[in-house]
């Protein structure tokens, strides 16, 4: 029977290192994918990710219990993507992974996506990744936080520090921007 | 009701996410479904940015399958016990030895030591522990007495020295024994395959890369003639509507030309 995270948790505390693992295991992906779209930078989302479950586990035993792990994984990877940000003195850098496997994807996907869907998709998502980079860094956060996570409202309210309605604000200005980037330009040959 | 303005209350942004992303209060669901079917604004709008929605769909993170610490398998970020027995067979420290490993080596120091600053180390029962420099001087030389020679018989070798040789001995057993298993040519041949797997990883990635290239190349040259086709294409049409242009005035001046000469006779 697979544990809850708050079970995994509390057998972290009382130094059970598998248990951190299992949680590790079940949060990498959330998390890398997490910090890659914030920050948009394959190797320092991986640094990020790394960095994020050695600060967890060793500020464990004052994690507060009442509170999601989640939760308080998805604050910390935040925090470290924000210090990113003020380090490098930049807005996200779109870099598309240098081993990006769209065969593979296409595979995934099944036969009948041709090439040309591919590159169709290909370009689509390199259209997605700027424009995402160009918002301000709430509005994003706010965006992949809902649209990649799933959190409610009032996790990404809880997790920026904000009220409630502010998140929806950021939200719906964020998603009007990139109506606009994503409008088909006048000229463009079909 | 009015198609181009929105008549909803000033929260209407926040209202229009919340049922976007179905995230909204009961109350405010049934007000703003009860105010959709007569708004072409708000209408417009969600289906704008559900589309958005979708296009958002198609940015996938790279996946970590290979895990977070690269090419290094997915175990790569993993807490480990610091007091769980290692299985590993070698030692990386001098601290991860056996105990007796190094009080072996740390008396082969000290006796190193000790020959190296000349001193004399003794323990004898009645005289205790005694300690004495210049051992390795030569002895002064002996003059022969005169009354008959009682030559006195070589002193037998110290007990410790011949500890010490076994200890020795047991250390450099120990560090070969080792070297050997670090040597081992299992290690070898999984490094080779790792190697390997490596080369042949790397050669199906320059693979993909390749054909997605070509790809690109294709799909960009066949947009590119698209678009001189549509340029042919207009081109061909504005030649052919001055050529017409100009058959028409052609022909009203023949017209007319036609007219004078029959006005004149």
């Amino acid at each position: 029977m697979t544990s809850t995270d708050e079970e995994l948790v509390a057998r972290s505390m009382g130094g059970d290192h598998d248990s951190f693992n299992q949680l590790i295991l079940r949060w990498e992906r959330p998390i890398y994918a997490l910090a890659y779209r914030t920050i948009g930078r394959e190797e320092d989302a991986r640094d990020v990710c790394q960095e994020t479950f050695l600060r967890a586990y060793r500020a464990l035993p004052k994690f507060r219990r009442e509170a999601k792990f989640s939760s308080w994984i998805y604050r910390i990877a935040l925090n470290l993507c924000r210090d990113w940000a003020r380090r490098e003195r930049r807005t996200p850098v779109v870099q598309p992974p240098e081993d990006m496997d769209l065969i593979e994807m296409a595979a995934a996907v099944g036969p009948s996506e041709s090439i040309e869907d591919l590159v169709a998709r290909k370009d689509l998502t390199a259209r997605v990744e700027l424009a995402m980079a160009r918002l301000p860094d709430e509005q994003r956060t706010a965006i992949v936080l809902k649209e990649y996570h799933g959190l409610t409202f009032q996790e990404i309210a809880d997790l920026q520090g904000c009220p409630l309605s502010t998140v929806k604000t950021r939200l719906y200005q964020g998603l009007s921007v990139l109506r606009r980037e994503f409008a088909p330009s006048p000229g463009r040959v079909a | 009701m009015n198609d181009t303005r929105c008549t909803f209350d000033g929260r209407r942004d926040e209202v229009l996410v919340a049922y976007l992303y179905d995230d909204i209060e009961p109350r405010e669901r049934e007000a703003f479904e009860a105010h959709l079917p007569d708004c072409l604004v708000c209408r417009t709008e969600l289906d704008a940015l559900s589309d958005v929605r979708g296009g958002l769909a198609a940015w996938a993170a790279p996946d970590v399958l290979d895990g977070i610490g690269g090419t290094a398998p997915r175990s790569a970020l993993r807490i480990v016990n610091p007091e769980s027995p290692r299985v590993s067979t070698g030692f990386r420290t001098f601290a991860e030895a056996p105990v007796w490993l190094q009080a072996a080596a740390a008396m082969l120091v000290v006796a190193a030591s000790l020959g190296l600053a000349n001193l004399n180390l003794t323990y004898s029962p009645s005289a205790g522990l005694s300690v004495s420099t210049g051992w390795m001087r030569p002895a002064p030389a002996v003059t022969p007495a005169p009354a008959p020679v009682v030559t006195a018989a070589a002193p037998a070798p110290d007990p410790w020295q011949a500890d010490l040789t076994v200890l020795e001995q047991k250390v450099m057993e120990g560090v070969k024994a080792q070297f050997a298993a670090t040597q081992a040519p299992d290690g070898d041949a999984a490094l080779l395959a790792r190697v390997r797997n490596i080369v042949q990883e790397s050669e199906r990635r320059q693979q993909r890369e390749l054909a997605l290239r070509v790809a690109e190349v294709a799909r960009e040259s066949q947009v590119q003639r698209q678009a001189d086709l549509v340029k042919i294409d207009r081109n061909l049409g504005l030649i052919q509507r001055s050529t017409g242009v100009e058959v028409m005035r052609t022909q009203q001046q023949l017209n007319t030309l036609a007219q004078r000469v029959s006005q004149q006779r």
